[in-house]
């Protein structure tokens, strides 16, 4: 297996951001700036690549009528491993604008994709590579869409400050409706660059 | 029989095997979590009382609306203190540090600890421009006005924030109340 | 606190799709038609107010009982999973009718975040039972009034030929939540 193509696979060609358009509720949510949105998408893919290891490594003595509900115990596990661990090793500030969207990870729908259409069909390690891959892609959309959140929406970047003139910031973008603005945007660049690549959009 | 058997025999060990595991992050992670929260509140005690040279936990007996409680000493003397207090905000609780000094009996500082405001409008009284506003004010009920604060016990609101920036000033005036009924007390 | 505002908080100013970004799959997913979108809204609800009360019960009785609120996360989503599946048997058998009408968007709903998220914030607003029930009723009131608007709006437009190429599917659907969203911060102002 070629470990490289799967990581490429996940970032550029099936990209759960931009491709397959899964997750939107974290993708929407916590991209008010460019920080939030990698630690939420470096927090996702921790454990997507812990979930899809330990479920491919356990696939051949899980009875297939249970596999969905192990899947569920496994992956609630992990998080709130995660939620432990954060709280206990992370400011604080960003464990608040996270709030609610790490214990969301649980009903994330990547991870089930991965866990259904790969972990549960292939080897460990490989399953580890996929995830991280998919984690990588799923990081790198949040953090296109919280880069441009922010940087309209405050005049920042990584909360330095750019545009120091309030009025000038376009509010709007950290709030509600531009996350559904800026997505909607991105999606149909997308969709216009490879239906002019020939490609059928989604 | 065994058809039920097998998998529920798995799923028992799987189930056990978790648990146990999170058992264990928990008893581990405990002390780190609550040396985090004690850190970030002391950082804010020394910031918000910049001329004590330490300071000190004090005991609180209950007291609506304030939670925790620092005196702020320099050579042995009770110089101010720094009142852990909070009010509700426009989504949710809004946890403040305000520095009180007893020598000028004035605000010395306050700091947002902990909120959950709308980005980009209520999460704005994190910025200097909103809070700096009550260095200096006096210990008497303080007031939000729209724009153009000019008295003493005015603080200017954020535009499409009210709501946050009224419940900070209260949170604050709880301090300024604790500070007179009580902390005059403690010294 | 005042329950009507509980409610009126959990429906439209803290609105759990427009405000809060939950249940955004369900959201664009089975918003193509009016009345899919309406029984998959009255599903969610349904669900939402059961798993709402087995929650909150398992959590007081049983998780702060025994100071293991660690394992909140992993009990929530095996009781919502449970709830699902044994709703599904239950009316299959009792009721029909209703069955036929709600039957296929259960499977969905397992995974649907806008439910758990529903049972955890209960718990982290130290909500009483009552509250609890309130909260989850108005968070599946809001849920369904979302998505059918964004179903008829989805409706109004379908098919029209001066949509541009790139607008078509997703990005148009998501630009009519932003300026459903807009229109939902209005309610903002009424508390």
């Amino acid at each position: 297996m070629n470990y490289f193509k799967l990581i490429k696979n996940g970032i550029v060609n099936q990209n759960p951001v931009f491709v397959q358009v899964m997750s939107l509720c974290p993708l929407l949510a916590v991209t008010t700036s460019a920080v939030n949105a990698i630690t939420m998408g470096l927090a996702t893919t921790a454990v997507l690549i812990c979930a899809c290891f330990a479920i491919s490594a356990v696939r051949k003595v899980i009875p297939s009528e249970i596999r969905i509900v192990v899947s569920v115990i496994i992956v609630a596990g992990f998080v709130t491993i995660l939620q432990l661990v954060m709280e206990a090793y992370l400011p604080p500030a960003i464990n608040e604008s996270l709030g609610i969207f790490i214990p969301l990870i649980v009903v994330n729908c990547i991870l089930f994709a991965r866990i259904e259409s790969f972990a549960s069909k292939n080897k460990p390690f490989a399953s580890a590579v996929d995830a991280l891959g998919m984690g990588l892609g799923f990081t790198l959309g949040l953090f296109v869409i919280g880069v441009i959140r922010e940087f309209f929406g405050s005049g920042a970047v990584f909360g330095i400050e750019l545009i120091s003139d309030t009025n000038s910031h376009m509010v709007i973008m950290v709030l509600a409706p531009g996350a559904f603005f800026t997505l909607g945007a991105l999606i149909m660049i997308i969709h216009s660059i490879r239906r002019r690549r020939g490609g059928v959009g989604v | 029989m065994k058809f039920v058997l097998k998998p529920a025999i798995v799923l028992f060990i799987v189930a056990s095997a978790t648990v146990i595991l999170l058992t264990f992050v928990h008893s581990a992670t405990l002390e780190p979590i609550a040396a985090q929260a004690r850190r970030m509140r002391e950082i804010a005690a020394i910031e918000v009382l910049p001329f004590a040279s330490m300071i000190e936990e004090v005991e609180l007996d209950d007291f609506d609306g304030i939670t925790n409680v620092f005196v702020g000493l320099n050579d042995g003397l009770v110089i101010g203190y720094a009142i852990e207090a909070y009010q509700l905000g426009y989504s949710g609780r809004i946890d403040i540090m305000v520095g009180i000094s007893v020598e000028s009996e004035q605000i010395t500082g306050i700091r947002i600890l902990r909120h959950t405001e709308t980005p980009g409008l209520g999460s704005l009284v994190t910025r200097e421009v909103f809070y700096g506003q009550f260095y200096e004010a006096p210990l008497m009920p303080l007031r939000v006005v729209r724009s153009g604060a000019d008295g003493a016990d005015e603080i200017n609101s954020i535009t499409g924030a009210t709501i946050t920036a009224v419940a900070v000033t209260e949170a604050v005036n709880r301090a300024i109340e604790w500070y007179s009924l009580i902390g005059g007390s403690l010294r | 606190m005042n329950l009507f505002l509980i409610l009126i908080g959990a429906a439209l100013i803290n609105n759990y799709v427009l405000v809060q970004f939950l249940g955004m799959c369900p959201y664009f997913g089975v918003s193509k038609k009016s009345e899919t979108a309406l029984g998959m809204g009255v599903a969610v609800m349904f669900v939402m107010v059961v798993a709402s009360t087995m929650t909150h019960l398992f959590h007081q009785h049983i998780l702060v009982r025994f100071e293991i609120e660690y394992l909140q996360t992993i009990v929530f989503i095996l009781i919502i999973a449970s709830i699902v599946q044994f709703l599904e048997v239950f009316m299959k058998k009792n009721f029909p009718a209703l069955y036929a009408m709600l039957g296929v968007y259960l499977p969905l709903i397992t995974t649907n975040c806008v439910i758990f998220a529903v049972t955890i914030i209960n718990v982290n607003n130290e909500y009483t039972l009552i509250e609890a029930i309130i909260e989850s009723l108005g968070a599946g009131l809001g849920f369904t009034l979302a998505i059918v608007l964004l179903a008829g709006i989805r409706e109004k437009y379908n098919n029209n030929p001066d949509i541009p190429e790139a607008f078509e599917g997703l990005p148009m659907a998501l630009f009519a939540a932003g300026l459903m969203s807009i229109a939902f911060m209005g309610f903002q102002g009424i508390i």
